[in-house]
């Protein structure tokens, strides 16, 4: 590596801190739900990337990196405190992953279309976590079902499912909101 | 699905990082690479590679290149005056462009209150070498030291106007900022006060007057200041930026301390680095301890910065008074292994002068005294070694305890029969030279005036 290369290495990283450690801290705050361990998570993030670098690696995405660092942070983190496992709630909710080859970006669509985005937004704490790892990456950092397949280390196919999966579970919650508004207006 | 994605994105970019922490959070990542820098190797590469350059730097000289070399010719000698100002003390000609010219102008270029706070603490720093200097040389006459002292009033007054400012804005900066502040005010009272107990009657003058505003404005902070620790967070961060400082002023104090007294230095930041981990590793069972431990080692660190950036505290206090050592459980072992030891040696020693003292040396109420002493030394001795062969850090304290314990009824010991006998005080005044760093308080012996006459 020359001296180039390591004062290139130094700069890009802190452009990257500029560039993204709110987007980073958004993520992180919206998954965890506690600011400061959310900081911390960020800060993990960053520091864990610079001594990778420090090894001599070069990194061609700092974005693509930097989230996927932050993620496994995320999980290792909820691993720390829920009491079952990420893959102890996916056995609970009896779902077959790989069952909905038919689902695809335009039926996502299409569902997102039927739903209020703010309410959406109110409800998110109460999905299960791994809908709303999904919905985060594809509705608030924007990536798409091919790179969030990589963040999480699953196939395409089980991004859309849970995205869609995630919607309906946010619809149903709003919907179920609203009757039961309307049911109180009634009995008034 | 653009509308959803629209007011989604919309809710979601309400969550953001405030001002304060997106710097503060910048602030520990460039410390952590400060102090993780990227590989020495590299940056030797970097150096040669540049040094390479140099050689091949080419002049063209034209009008506008001579204009420039004129007003960069002219910058210069304001920047030689100013930089030789720097160490003009008070009565020389430059002293009023140090303080008036320079400091003054690096005040209005501070611009964050915790910056504000470090820079009126670093002013008063200052004066106070100046005026040390001075009395040293006999040249502190009242004027001087009045002025002296009404501008240690006027920076600590500045610094603590701050300090209640970022009180409104920021209660946790404002804390770690008078925290600064205090420990430099402690370290500098404390240093003049040892000097003006050490110096020679009559050769160099005495601070009393500045020690008294000094102790005075400490006084003043202390009461203002909150019980409250500050959040975690800024502690750690404000931790890591200080430890890279005092890691980076050790580099540099390779010109003047000598390999021991840098190794000691060392010593104490491998210290507080442990003291961080420890609190950092008890941050989820006890926050409160976390950041209690977390102020220790702050405080230490500021120690630690201002013995090796003040000569004049240098000279008077030194480190171990500073920062006191803290043994490893290692040292702790070997040195507990070290004083039994010791003990059984002296044990041994005082036997041999029993058997081999004549009846009329040491009559029997001073056996009847020495015996059981000696008797309990060799119990406790005896299961000391036991204990210690299991390694138990736990019993550590304890371990220490009845060694030294044991230690003291022993010297006594011997320390009376070496009056009776007379044959072992070789060995004993050995024992004393070489055993400064366990202290054995004699006033404890258990042998009375009565039991000395024969």
């Amino acid at each position: 590596m020359t001296s180039d290369i390591v004062e290139d290495q130094e700069k890009r990283f802190l452009e990257a801190f500029e560039e993204y450690s709110d987007a980073l801290f958004r993520h992180a705050a919206m998954r965890i739900n506690d600011r400061e361990k959310a900081i911390d998570a960020v800060h993990d993030t960053f520091t864990k990337v610079w001594s990778y670098v420090r090894q001599g690696h070069q990194i061609d995405s700092f974005r693509a990196f930097l989230y996927k660092v932050l993620n496994n942070l995320i999980i290792d983190e909820y691993r720390k405190h829920k009491e079952s496992s990420l893959d102890a709630l996916l056995e609970i909710e009896g779902v077959d992953e790989g069952s909905f080859p038919e689902l695809s970006e335009s039926s996502v669509e299409a569902l997102a279309a039927t739903i209020d985005g703010r309410k959406a937004f109110a409800l998110l704490a109460d999905i299960p976590e791994q809908y709303r790892e999904v919905l985060i990456f594809r509705f608030v950092d924007d990536l798409g079902p091919k790179e969030i397949a990589e963040m999480i280390e699953e196939s395409e196919n089980v991004v859309s499912v849970r995205i869609h999966r995630g919607l309906r579970l946010l619809r149903n919650k709003i919907e179920a909101g609203m009757a039961a508004a309307e049911k109180r207006r009634v009995t008034k | 699905m653009k509308r959803f994605s629209q007011q989604f994105n919309k809710k979601a970019k309400d969550i953001s990082l405030s001002a304060v922490e997106n710097r503060e959070l910048r602030n520990r990542v460039i410390s952590y690479m400060e102090y993780h820098p990227l590989p020495s190797a590299l940056k030797a590469e970097a150096v040669i590679v540049s040094g390479q350059k140099e050689h091949f730097i080419l002049f063209n000289f034209n009008k506008w290149r001579v204009l420039r070399w004129s007003g960069s010719l002219a910058l210069l000698l304001v920047v030689s005056i100013s930089y030789i100002a720097e160490k003009a003390i008070p009565g020389d000609v430059l002293y009023a462009i140090k303080v008036g010219f320079n400091e003054e102008l690096r005040s209005t270029v501070t611009l964050g209150s915790y910056e504000k706070v470090v820079w009126e603490t670093e002013r008063l720093n200052r004066r106070i070498a100046e005026a040390r200097l001075l009395a040293d040389e006999g040249r502190l006459t009242q004027e001087v030291e009045a002025e002296v002292v009404s501008a240690i009033k006027l920076h600590s007054d500045n610094a603590r106007r701050e300090i209640k400012r970022l009180k409104l804005s920021d209660k946790d900066e404002a804390t770690l900022a008078s925290l600064s502040l205090t420990t430099a005010l402690d370290l500098q009272s404390v240093s003049l006060n040892r000097r003006d107990n050490n110096k020679v009657e009559g050769e160099a003058q005495s601070t009393a007057l500045i020690q008294a505003m000094l102790t005075q404005t400490q006084n003043a902070e202390l009461i203002a200041q909150d019980n409250e620790l500050p959040a975690y967070n800024r502690l750690i961060a404000k931790v890591e930026s200080e430890t890279t400082r005092a890691h980076e002023l050790l580099k540099g104090v390779t010109t003047y301390a000598s390999t021991v007294e840098q190794g000691d230095i060392k010593k104490r930041l491998d210290d507080i680095d442990k003291k961080i981990i420890t609190a950092m590793a008890s941050v989820e069972s006890d926050e409160l301890a976390a950041k209690q431990g977390l102020v220790n080692a702050l405080q230490q660190t500021h120690r630690l910065i201002v013995f090796m950036t003040n000569i004049g505290v240098r000279d008077n206090l030194t480190i171990e008074e500073l920062v006191p050592n803290t043994l490893s459980i290692e040292d702790r072992f070997l040195a507990l292994r070290l004083r039994v030891q010791q003990t059984e040696d002296l044990i041994e020693i005082s036997e041999t002068a029993l058997s081999t003292s004549t009846a009329t040396s040491v009559n029997e109420s001073v056996k009847d005294k020495v015996l059981p002493a000696i008797a309990s030394s060799k119990a406790a001795i005896a299961s000391l070694k036991e204990s210690l062969l299991n390694n138990d850090e736990s019993q550590l304290e304890a371990m220490e305890a009845l060694v030294l314990d044991s230690y003291s009824i022993i010297f006594d010991v011997a320390t009376l029969l070496e009056l009776k006998v007379g044959h072992i005080s070789t060995v004993l005044e050995n024992d004393i030279d070489g055993k400064e760093e366990v202290s054995v308080d004699l006033d404890i012996a258990t042998t009375t005036e009565e039991d000395l006459e024969v």
